[in-house]
């Protein structure tokens, strides 16, 4: 009776090892690249670098031009990719048939698998040469709106299907109209699902370089107007480290700067995701 | 049967603008993807046309200023990076899994989860600089120059580990809990249930998530082309430096002009069908595809 | 939404000045309702008195939600649910005449109107996550309600009509989602009074309700019998033997729901004439 008994024991023992350090080894690499990030990176880092123009090819001054470019780029990004994002998810809960509604699905399914560098390809040929915009911020924050409207639809389409359906049928019951039903009852229901789409949008936005480089381009001046070409955070560690010898120490300090940013973004998203999306999420 | 309220004929017009805009929306957004597609094949129509497809493996080398096109290499480099990249993160991303669904404490499973979470969110960029600077001078040590398949293969590896890592624990913790009782029933140990019970039941959605992985590895841009070393030669050993084609299209869209453009364009044609016949089998291959 | 249309002949029959006043609220003719093409609910030949109380009982899942459900076509709302055969409201129901019966098959059907004349209460209640002052007036001011001082005063009265005024008349503002079950489930049928309607359709509006509330909430709907019309499902064989004037009894035969019988309370459940019927309100079967 006690041999098989200690015979499985040890069996579980031995996985429970092996998948210990399996794990913990991804912990590791993962507090690997933080640290070195957080080391390498915390050297360049001071008020100023935040609020200088860069000098020397970047090796010296700060990144606020790149911090300012940014900001333009994910501001039109969202005004582009939210109120679209947010329609295309009321007609999903509201209007669609069922297969209308797979097909729109499946297209933004699609849509999120598209590589980032065919984006790049794509606004590059649309906004920048067929409609003229040039290298610019706008070409650059219209493409990433394309890019991160399956993650606004989605993430919004998930917190209106959460809307009780007896709200719906208690408004139609008394006959409201389809605009003061969403207005004034749905809307305001799925209000925080839109907050976390739009907190996703920019996590993706910030961290994407490929999309950009053709797009926006990579001009490191204070940016004039959105017509201006503007260079990104993500561009600027690209092309420290690439271009620039000796640059890796800035290059660094800015990555900082934008993974602090990303998972302090993820982290509000991660909670509201919880907190109103899937609030009854099982945990075994 | 009009009603006689003026308001109701406003509620309507109002009604069916609201349906216009957002038909239009679901238009557009629904729309996108196809758009893309064609407008990409568009832009890569003249070098379709003008240049034989065969031409693409067997002219002389790519040198496109001079009107080679050889594009092998790089579609070899794409492969056999993302191949490498799979054969690391799989086994360790289903055994991170397997780790936090059946035998880490849940406090712990919802910290890696966190952590994974983080690992995702991390921009590719910076996963880059960070194989430039800690990793390519580690590998050159063992043999110059560092910058190559090897590289990029581990930094890519880390890039989708997450994604192996999270769909798997999506799919093992939507196994029937009655299978799992059953097999509790049955005497088995916590090592039989994973492997016998949990794991052919989780299959489809493992698979799926590992396909997905795939996409992800072959589309991804700013990571490898920051450590592949950016040689144009087909790989011969871990440690030759390559240019995988989406490094190809960053490197040298900046320049191209005429058929050099047209044809990075195809290739980021190319790149799109083999993603979405990857997504589709994704989609073909998880569990949610069985009940429409 | 896949409606069949209904032959006109019998609405076009109706003249205004019609001597037989019908004295039915909904009549419906071989009515058919299927949910993706699966018929749930069929043969129903029903006549809906006005100005009675009129229960529809009979066993869980036969129907009785769906036929009450396309009494206002919220049916609309449910996604391939078709309903073919006739089915008419009377337009005595309507203050303006002279428009003939409406037939609730039409596509063409204006259901702003059909469901201002006729209100709902559902199972659960369902206030607008709103104050509940909101919950009244959002309603009314749809309706073309926009001038302060009626506003106030049509919320007064609906509230007094249901009881609710002395218990919430000092906290309007705040959520109505605060209240509890059986306040919610006044609120909600003040909300329905307040567009003044002339029916009331209420599915099981007591059976999420503790027994107290529940109690409340009847006399609620005993106090509006003779000036409303009202259709009420109900699983409480008491209930609808204290409620109700007339009761129409569905029952699943062969895979379908339909009505095995109609009458007054007394007939049914003192001298049914369908074993089915006899054995429910026995409480022997169903
Ligand atoms: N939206 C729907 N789609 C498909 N079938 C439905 C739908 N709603 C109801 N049904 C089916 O129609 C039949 C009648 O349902 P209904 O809700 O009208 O019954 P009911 O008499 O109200 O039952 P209960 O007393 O339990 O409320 C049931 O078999 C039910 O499964
Ligand atoms: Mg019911």
């Amino acid at each position: 009776m006690a041999e098989p008994r200690s015979h499985t024991q040890a069996r579980d023992f031995w996985t429970a090892t092996v998948l210990w350090l399996g794990a913990g080894s991804v912990l590791a690499l993962l507090a690997w690249i933080l640290g070195d990030l957080l080391l390498q990176g915390v050297g360049r880092l001071s008020w100023g670098f935040l609020t200088e123009p860069p000098s020397d090819a970047g090796r010296s001054g700060g990144v606020a031009p790149m911090i300012i470019s940014t900001l333009w780029i994910l501001a039109i990004c969202l005004a582009t990719a939210v109120p679209l994002g947010l329609a295309a998810a009321l007609f999903l809960t509201e209007l669609a048939s069922r297969r209308t509604g797979r097909w729109v699905r499946h297209s933004l399914d699609a849509l999120a698998a598209v590589p980032s560098i065919v984006f790049g390809l794509f606004g590059n040929a649309l906004f920048c040469h067929v409609l003229g915009l040039g290298y610019s911020i706008l070409s650059g924050g219209l493409t990433l709106a394309c890019m991160v409207l399956p993650l606004v639809v989605r993430t919004t389409e998930a917190g209106l299907s959460n809307v009780a359906q007896e709200i719906r049928q208690g408004a139609a019951a008394l006959a409201l109209s389809r605009v003061t039903t969403l207005r004034t009852l749905v809307l305001p229901a799925a209000a925080p699902a839109l907050l976390v789409g739009l907190v996703l949008g920019i996590g993706r936005a910030l961290a994407e370089t490929a999309a950009l480089i053709f797009t926006s381009g990579y001009v490191d001046r204070f940016p004039e107007s959105i017509h201006d070409s503007g260079r990104s955070l993500s561009i600027h560690i690209y092309d420290l480290s690439m271009n620039v010898p000796a640059g890796n120490d800035t290059a660094y300090a800015t990555a900082l700067v934008l993974v602090v940013l990303l998972i302090a973004s993820q982290q509000l998203a991660t909670w509201g995701i919880h907190r109103w999306i899937q609030p009854e999420r099982s945990v075994r | 049967m009009t009603s006689s309220k003026p308001s109701a004929s406003f509620r309507a017009a109002a009604d069916r603008c609201l349906t216009v805009v957002l038909v239009g929306a679901a238009a557009i957004a629904g729309g996108l993807v196809l758009w893309i597609v064609l407008f990409i094949a568009r832009e890569s129509m003249p070098a379709l046309l003008s240049i034989a497809p065969w031409r693409f493996a067997t002219d002389a080398s790519w040198h496109p200023q001079d009107g080679l096109f050889k594009i092998t290499p790089m579609v070899a480099a794409t492969l056999a990076i993302s191949l490498v990249a799979m054969c690391l993160a799989a086994p360790l991303g289903i055994a991170t899994a397997m780790f936090s669904s059946f035998f880490a404490p849940a406090r712990i499973a919802g910290l890696l989860r966190r952590w994974i979470e983080i690992l995702a969110g991390i921009p590719s960029v910076v996963y880059g600089l960070w194989g430039l600077t800690v990793l390519v001078p580690r590998i050159a040590a063992i043999q110059a120059p560092g910058l190559g398949l090897l590289a990029a293969s581990l930094v890519l590896a880390l890039m989708i580990l997450p994604t192996v890592a999270l769909t798997a624990e999506a799919a093992l913790r939507s196994v029937d809990e009655d299978l799992l009782r059953g097999a509790a029933a049955l005497g088995l140990d916590r090592t039989g249930t994973a492997l016998h019970v949990a794991l052919p039941a989780a299959k489809n959605g493992i698979f799926a998530g590992l396909v997905l992985a795939t996409a992800r590895a072959l589309g991804e841009t700013m990571a490898v082309l920051m450590v592949a070393g950016n040689v144009v030669q087909m790989p011969g050993s871990l440690f030759d430096s390559i240019r995988p084609l989406t490094a190809n299209i960053a490197l040298e869209m900046g320049y191209a002009t005429a058929d050099h453009r047209s044809v990075l364009f195809a290739s980021g044609l190319a790149l799109m069908l083999m993603v979405g016949l990857l997504v589709a089998l994704s989609t073909m291959s998880s569990p949610e595809a069985t009940d429409g | 939404m896949t409606t069949q249309l209904s032959p006109p002949a019998i609405a076009e029959t109706q003249t205004p000045d019609s001597v037989s006043t019908p004295d039915w609220a909904f009549r419906a003719t071989d009515l058919r309702i299927a949910y993706e093409g699966k018929t749930v609910l069929q043969d129903v030949d029903l006549n809906i008195a006005r100005r009675r109380i009129t229960a529809l009982i009979g066993p869980s899942g036969c129907g009785k939600t769906t036929f009450l459900q396309s009494l206002n076509r919220l049916t609309d709302m449910i996604p391939r649910c078709t309903v073919d055969g006739s089915l008419l409201l009377s337009e005595q129901v309507f203050k303006e005449q002279g428009f003939g019966d409406l037939d609730l098959g039409s596509p063409e059907l204006d259901v702003v109107r059909l469901r201002r004349r006729v209100g709902m209460i559902f199972q659960r209640p369902n206030p607008f996550p709103l104050s509940i002052r909101r919950n009244l007036e959002l309603p009314l001011r749809e309706h073309g309600v926009k001038d302060p001082e009626l506003l106030r005063r049509r919320i007064e009265k609906s509230l007094r009509d249901v009881g609710l005024w002395d218990e919430v008349a000092d906290r309007l503002e705040q959520t109505a989602t605060a209240l509890s079950g059986g306040q919610q489930q006044r609120l909600c049928l003040a909300r329905a009074l307040v567009l003044e309607p002339e029916i009331l359709l209420m599915d099981e509006p007591t059976s999420a309700l503790d027994p107290l509330a529940a109690a409340v909430v009847e006399d609620l709907i005993q106090s509006l019998r003779d000036r409303y019309t009202i259709v009420i499902v109900t699983h409480n064989l008491a209930q609808a033997r204290r409620l109700a004037d007339d009761v129409a009894v569905f029952w699943v035969r062969e895979g379908t729901g339909r009505v095995i019988e109609t009458g007054t309370v007394a007939q049914i459940f003192d001298r049914p004439q369908d074993p089915d019927t006899e054995a429910y309100v026995r409480g022997l079967r169903g």
